[in-house]
């Protein structure tokens, strides 16, 4: 056979093959479409006639089974219901198994396809069961004559019954007129098919091969280099070279539109790596009884076929691990309160120079404690660190490699190739994948990946001498810090780390990572640079001496030798010539280890295994330090403003009082016991905390860990300044009262205080102290801040559970001034008890303030509704304070 | 008789030959880029006319430790070679001559040759009363690949 013409056949029949994949899954969800069936019909006799032209017997007769099928269906003789379409979606698979062979072996396989076509024509005759020669010599013979009509009615009269198919293969070969009979059975079908543009847009393309486009892209990767050689000897060399301006100008106008016209000639809509998943999700849906649609937006979104290529397979996974893991049964929807049918909605949108994609579904979502069961049967992570781990970081797992969360293998996922396949590939093509999950609201996915691999745009960074590129991507943000900012590098147990917005992100010094001179240059500014990158849910710093640039790099992959450097993704050559290495974030993070993954985990042992089983958001990272005696103190971190290291020879006295100057102010120094004196010399470190309108240093002897521990005091304070004691790393650990502290030195307490509650404070005050009821479940907190009201001038009545101190308010309404409650409370929660307030109308008047760990706009805008005036969040001491003041000055003078 | 072009090249007082045949330019003293972390045979990466190339020190990889360049070699070599697809370079103190050598007229690789040499050398040829040891591309470069995997 002419191989150039199998070729064609291949390229065509595939593409034609895709086409009615695609229809028919319309179809069946939109059985009334005349001109849709007639399309597919169409496609379908287009290839039977091509099977028939060059003689491919099998695929003939299974075409035309098909064919004789669609026709019955098109006439309107057969119902379009799911049972033919399956039948006709196998016979596709069918030829597209043979086609696969046949572009191997250019011969089709050996064998036949007798029960498929049995079972098409027994479905087109109206018989479902096996009644396949009955079925032919009834059904298929008089069938095709109507598509055949117009070209060749007579051979098919002229042979008996049995052999249909051979007939219809030979008649177009006679008239040896293929190449004009293609087109014409090819345009109405373009025609008619439900985009329009098509066959417009068929005489507008040309195939190119893609390994001529690949070595385009090279070549003008190239010239781009050498463009940006010439600019930058042009700068160096201003004035010699001036006659070559205006040409070189030309000249880099031309690359950059070369370069752009090369990129998007290899961009190709998104919608060909998702051409699969209408069927997968159809052929799922069927498999495991369940109902779903999948929804596709953003199907022209165009990037990079080689990143097409390189997603295709991830988002195939994933698309059937929604349809597997999360979407339930329709029992189980219906009882949940969602529709029958579960959605999976994949969009694709551009967003700067990336894609991001992003797979929905409305399923069950991740089970935290499947999750957690299963980390701990592959022993990913210790139990201890898996208790005091926040959900977010715990659904990362399944990124973990070697993790599945099916429970059973199923023929549709769960066959050891995990997400963390999935996850491995997005980060070699420089993409980023995330994830959040709510336990029966559905998953999220989203992708963010680069439009193309050759070009990215990266940051240019100076690192012990050497630069380096940083791909964009990773990178979420830059912070420099200068020996004046406010911001330093900090160190817990020799790790450097960052506080960031009041988080501590931990910190890689690339320089000391790549092993480049320890030391800055000479001459170096003072400046550092943190590069914040994120790696999953994770984020991190990486340290370096300077920030040039941003530029758009071409990417060389690194040379095989070298590919064991996990910390580089690959070389590139600069404008100036220079070859410099792309660091990989992915890689570096992985240095970091333990202390990423665990980032906020520190190793706490819980006070009692029970308090944080019924209680896991009561989690504090606490500073835990020694100072005077023996014993290990613990202070929230969250009060600490910042730390520092002071040389105690810069200590001053006032009144005897030790104060030091610190940042252009002088503050006041407190130590933990009274007796403890300080030593005259020597480097301590020092907790700062602020108040309003100062700063108050506490001196300590030595700082020992940070870490995360419920707050539940084992024991509750009976001596001043500590509240209490938790055993943390299996050592009793006071918990100072900083407030208690600091009370001591600032001896203008008040002055830090809003002024109104100054008012209050006043002893001669002949009114009656204002009273506060405050509802915490957490005795922590009902510790913390009773004695730092009560020191602000109000008396404080507190209660533990919501119910209790409403049947307080009812039984004496008269008595409380303003209401402070926590939100999220066990049985009756804040929400629920500021309703039932402002539902009677003896309570109704008095003020409430939320009082919550988690402050942002939803959470505001629900304790409105509910009737709190403001929403305060925990250990805002300050806010607290003048929110209580407004109120009961106003409070007042309305009483 | 089959001969094949060989590049003739000298670490310190040894001589040695590679087939010209994947060779494509020899540099003078080029300047690279240090690849951090990297195994301490690789001197760095370099651009050659748009091409990145991997130096590698032959010194280091050939295990020659006490034979010290000649005073009056200061400009080191470099050789450029295309080994499936990836340019390499090896540095060398002195580039000399591009011969033909006769197969033939290979003598066996001395048993006592430091094995890790030796499994890169073909043969030992003769030049101008010198020995020169013949060496494998695809193992020198093949070698420092495995290693790295």
């Amino acid at each position: 056979m002419d191989d150039g013409l199998l070729q064609d056949f291949l390229v065509e029949t595939t593409e034609s093959i895709e086409k009615i994949d695609q229809d028919l899954l319309s179809l069946e969800k939109d059985p009334n479409n005349p001109p849709l069936i007639d399309s597919i019909f169409r496609l379908m006799h287009t290839i039977k006639g091509t099977c028939g032209f060059l003689e491919l017997k099998r695929l003939a007769s299974l075409a035309h089974a098909a064919e004789t099928l669609l026709g019955k269906m098109r006439d309107g003789e057969k119902p379009i219901t799911q049972e033919p379409i399956s039948l006709i979606l196998e016979a596709m698979d069918q030829v597209k198994f043979i086609i696969a062979v046949l572009e191997d072996d250019k011969t089709e396989p050996a064998g036949d396809d007798k029960p498929l076509i049995a079972s098409l024509d027994a479905m087109s005759s109206g018989d479902i069961g096996p009644l396949a020669l009955e079925a032919q010599t009834l059904g298929p013979a008089p069938e095709p004559e109507a598509p055949l009509a117009l070209e060749k009615p007579e051979p098919i009269l002229e042979i008996p019954t049995p052999a249909p198919v051979k007939a219809v293969a030979k008649a177009p070969t006679p008239e040896k007129t293929k190449p004009e009979s293609k087109p014409e059975i090819k345009r109405p079908a373009a025609e008619e098919a439900p985009d329009d543009k098509g066959s417009s847009a068929v005489d507008q393309t040309i195939r190119i091969r893609v390994d001529l486009v690949e070595s385009l892209m090279n070549l003008v990767g190239e010239l781009v280099l050498t463009r940006n050689q010439l600019l930058q000897l042009m700068r160096q060399e201003q004035d010699n070279l001036s006659v070559f301006a205006t040409p070189l100008q030309q000249l880099s106008h031309v690359t950059s539109e070369l370069q752009d016209g090369i990129v998007q000639a290899r961009m190709q809509p998104v919608g060909n790596a998702w051409k699969k998943l209408p069927r997968i999700v159809r052929d799922l849906s069927v498999e495991l009884g369940k109902k779903m649609d999948l929804v596709l937006v953003g199907e022209e979104t165009e990037l990079d076929r080689q990143v097409i290529e390189m997603i295709r397979d991830p988002l195939i996974h994933m698309v059937r691990n929604a349809a597997d893991h999360g979407i339930e049964t329709p029992a189980e929807r219906l009882a949940a309160g969602k529709p029958e049918a579960g959605q999976i909605h994949l969009q694709a949108r551009h967003e700067g120079g990336y894609i991001v994609m992003t797979l929905k579904d409305d399923g069950r979502g991740l089970n935290i404690e499947a999750i957690k069961k299963k980390v701990l049967e592959k022993g990913l992570c210790s139990p201890e660190k898996l208790a005091d781990m926040e959900d977010e970081k715990i659904q990362q797992f399944i990124f973990a490699p070697g993790f599945s969360t099916a429970a059973t293998l199923t023929s549709v996922s769960g066959r050891g190739v995990g997400m963390d396949v999935v996850c491995t590939n997005i980060e070699r093509i420089g993409g980023v994948i995330q994830m959040a999950s709510q336990q029966g609201q559905g998953s999220t996915f989203t992708i963010k990946i680069p439009l193309t691999l050759a070009i990215i745009s990266a940051m240019i960074v100076g690192i012990g001498g050497q630069r380096m590129a940083i791909p964009q991507l990773g990178v979420s943000e830059l912070v420099r810090i200068t020996p004046q900012s406010d911001q330093k590098i900090e160190f817990i147990k020799g790790a450097p780390v960052l506080r960031l917005r009041n988080k501590l992100l931990p910190l890689v010094d690339l320089r000391a990572l790549l092993q480049l001179e320890s030391v800055k240059p000479e001459g170096a500014s003072p400046t550092t640079f943190i590069v914040v990158a994120r790696v999953g849910a994770s984020h991190f710093g990486m340290v370096v001496d300077r920030v040039f640039d941003t530029e758009d790099i071409v990417v060389k992959p690194l040379a095989p030798i070298l590919q064991n450097l996990s910390v580089f993704s690959g070389n590139t050559i600069l404008g100036d010539g220079q070859v410099i290495m792309i660091l990989d974030t992915n890689g570096i993070a992985q240095t970091l280890g333990d202390t990423l993954t665990g980032q906020d985990a520190g190793p706490a042992v819980p006070a009692s295994k029970k308090a944080i089983a019924s209680n896991l958001e009561e989690q504090v990272s606490l500073l835990v330090f020694r100072a005077g005696t023996k014993t290990l103190k613990a202070i929230p971190l969250a009060m600490i403003a910042r730390l520092e290291e002071i040389d105690l020879k810069t200590l001053e006295y006032t009144t005897d009082k030790p104060v030091l100057q610190y940042r252009g102010s002088l503050i006041p120094i407190v130590t933990i016991s009274g007796d403890y004196h300080l030593p005259e010399e020597g480097i301590a470190p020092m907790l700062v905390f602020n108040t309003k309108k100062q700063s108050v240093g506490m001196i300590v002897d030595e700082i020992i860990d940070i870490v995360q521990a419920p707050m539940h005091l084992t024991l509750p304070s009976e001596g001043t300044g500590i509240l209490g004691t938790l055993i943390i790393n299996n050592q009793a650990t006071d918990i100072v009262d900083a407030y208690h502290h600091m009370h001591k030195v600032v001896n203008t307490w008040q002055d830090s205080m809003p002024v109104s509650a100054k008012g209050s404070f006043s002893p001669a005050s002949s009114k009656r102290a204002q009273r506060i009821l405050f509802v915490d479940d957490s005795a922590f907190f009902r510790n913390l801040l009773t004695p730092m009201l009560e020191t602000a001038g109000y008396t404080v009545l507190g209660f533990e559970a919501a119910a209790d101190a409403l049947r307080a308010l009812k039984s004496d309404p008269d008595t409380i001034d303003l209401i402070l409650s926590d939100i999220e409370m066990p049985e009756m929660n804040g929400f629920a008890f500021a309703k039932a307030v402002m539902e009677d109308s003896a309570l109704q008047s008095i003020p409430l303030i939320a009082f919550t760990a988690h402050v942002n706009s939803d959470m505001t805008i629900k304790a409105r509704k509910a009737g709190f005036r403001e929403c305060v969040a925990k250990f805002d001491r300050e806010g607290l304070l003048s929110h209580i003041a407004h109120f009961l000055g106003h409070h007042s003078v309305a009483a | 008789m089959k001969t094949e072009k060989h590049v003739l090249f000298s670490i310190g007082s040894q001589m040695f030959a590679m087939s010209v045949a994947d060779v494509t330019d020899v540099l003078h003293d080029p300047v690279s880029t240090r690849v951090p972390l990297a195994a301490s045979e690789i001197v760095g990466v370099l651009n050659m006319r748009g091409h990145i190339v991997t130096v590698l020190d032959m010194r280091v990889r050939l295990n020659i430790q006490d034979d010290k360049p000649k005073p009056d070699i200061d400009t080191p070599m470099c050789i450029v070679v295309v080994f499936r697809g990836t340019r390499y370079g090896f540095m060398v103190d002195y580039v000399h001559d591009v011969v033909d050598f006769s197969s033939s007229l290979a003598a066996p690789v001395p048993p006592s040759l430091d094995p890790s040499v030796r499994s890169m050398a073909i043969g030992v040829y003769q030049h101008q009363k010198h020995l020169v040891l013949a060496l494998d591309i695809t193992k020198v470069v093949g070698t420092s690949e495995t290693l790295a995997a």
